[in-house]
């Protein structure tokens, strides 16, 4: 393998952990961060509706219930997770001609999206219903009652998909960064 | 990209359904099924009810005895409008079944409205929603649903399992579940907050807090 292809971080940082190695490679670029803070915000904030946390009318009001708590305390570490994992997962679709952990990120993000989406899956029960009938019913029902094991097992497989998507970053001889250098 | 722009389209897509104006959409209903949406017509229909009969405002309250968020609604907010506008005589709140969460949520309504025919139906709903579980667990099977009923003081047991076993309110639960669809609810809890006689009514999707109740109740008793 070519020397030059090696990025300096990567190999001036031997011994670091992948995790925060690949954190300071990927967000030590302005563009990155306000990814991740954008995927955050945007998810953050469906979210919040989906969970009947924020109200746009008759006034914009945020609002957290005793239930609500642990939901909210898990969407805002999902959030998080999915800013960093997608931000990371377009730094390396753009710098290396190596396949996405497309796996991890994927269902972890979807799974993400399903448990919070269908944590009001009331707002899909007439159309459940109406559509599915009582395997409707069921699969809503199944979702509503494990929202908070779903979206820990989300929170895992985004932690994989960190993991993977870190992996690949530190292993600076798999990864071109032709246009790094310049 | 793409992943924002799909975000963005759900944001898009939820702010404008938690909650509308009945005047603004598009579907403008008759005046017959206006007038079908006054106090005096729902009270007389059989719809459980609590509050002052000559209340100004009435909301209009469509849960489901299974649903999480219905619960949320009745622990957090329901308290806070029944101190506020309930009990002042300034609000009447009427109470429709919309069994839509789970297969057991139909004996729950049924149950539900088996109660109110003894006048007990608020106690009934309370202790329902004080000991809600996951959905279709069990907890609102026939045989529980009775052990609740003999919970309410004053209860008739005979006539209540007489009423419940024989199914008598299913037209009426499927008659409340059908005009929820017909105002475009696609979700529980949602509240119709309206004048006593039906007019300008107000439609509220998901178990808002106290505060956007508030904003409209008063934006209404204030003549708006």
């Amino acid at each position: 393998m070519n020397e030059e292809k090696k990025t300096p971080i990567a190999s001036s940082s031997k011994g670091q952990s992948p995790f925060i190695l690949s954190f300071k490679i990927v967000f030590s670029t302005l563009l990155y961060i306000l990814f991740a803070a954008t995927v955050t915000a945007i998810f953050w904030i469906v979210s919040s509706i989906f969970d009947q946390l924020i109200f746009f009318y008759p006034t914009v009001v945020f609002y957290l219930p005793d239930d609500a708590v642990v939901g909210f305390i898990l969407v805002n570490i999902t959030s998080i997770l999915l800013g960093i994992v997608v931000s990371m997962n377009i730094y390396v679709f753009r710098h290396s001609k190596m396949k996405l952990n497309s796996l991890s990120f994927f269902s972890g993000s979807s799974l993400s999206v399903l448990s919070s989406t269908c944590v009001s899956c009331s707002s899909l029960g007439f159309f459940l219903v109406s559509t599915l009938g009582a395997a409707g019913v069921t699969a809503s029902a199944f979702v509503s009652n494990y929202q908070t094991p779903l979206r820990l097992l989300s929170i895992a497989l985004l932690i994989w998909a960190y993991y993977s998507i870190s992996k690949k970053l530190t292993k600076s001889c798999m990864i071109n960064y032709p246009n790094d250098s310049k | 990209m793409l992943f924002i722009i799909s975000m963005a389209s759900l944001i898009l897509y939820s702010v404008p359904n938690s909650s509308f104006n009945y005047n603004d959409t598009s579907a403008q209903k008759s005046n017959e099924q206006i007038k079908n949406l006054s106090l005096h017509h729902l009270i007389k229909n059989g719809s459980p009810f609590q509050g002052n009969v000559s209340a100004p405002i009435t909301i209009i309250d469509f849960s489901d005895f299974q649903c999480y968020l219905c619960n949320r609604y009745v622990k957090n907010t329901e308290p806070l409008i029944n101190q506020s506008y309930i009990q002042t005589g300034k609000v009447a709140l009427v109470f429709k079944h919309v069994p839509n969460r789970g297969l057991d949520s139909m004996d729950a309504a049924l149950a539900a409205q088996c109660t109110n025919e003894q006048g007990k139906f608020w106690q009934f709903h309370n202790l329902l929603y004080s000991n809600q579980k996951l959905i279709d667990s069990g907890w609102v099977s026939k045989e529980n649903l009775k052990n609740f009923a003999l919970q309410i003081p004053g209860l008739d047991s005979q006539q209540f399992d007489s009423c419940f076993d024989s199914e008598k309110y299913k037209s009426f639960v499927q008659k409340d579940t059908d005009l929820a669809l017909s105002f475009g609810f696609m979700e529980t809890p949602s509240f119709i907050i309206e004048n006593s006689n039906g007019s300008n009514p107000e439609m509220l999707a998901g178990a808002h807090p106290f505060e956007s109740f508030k904003a409209v109740i008063d934006k209404k008793i204030s003549g708006g």
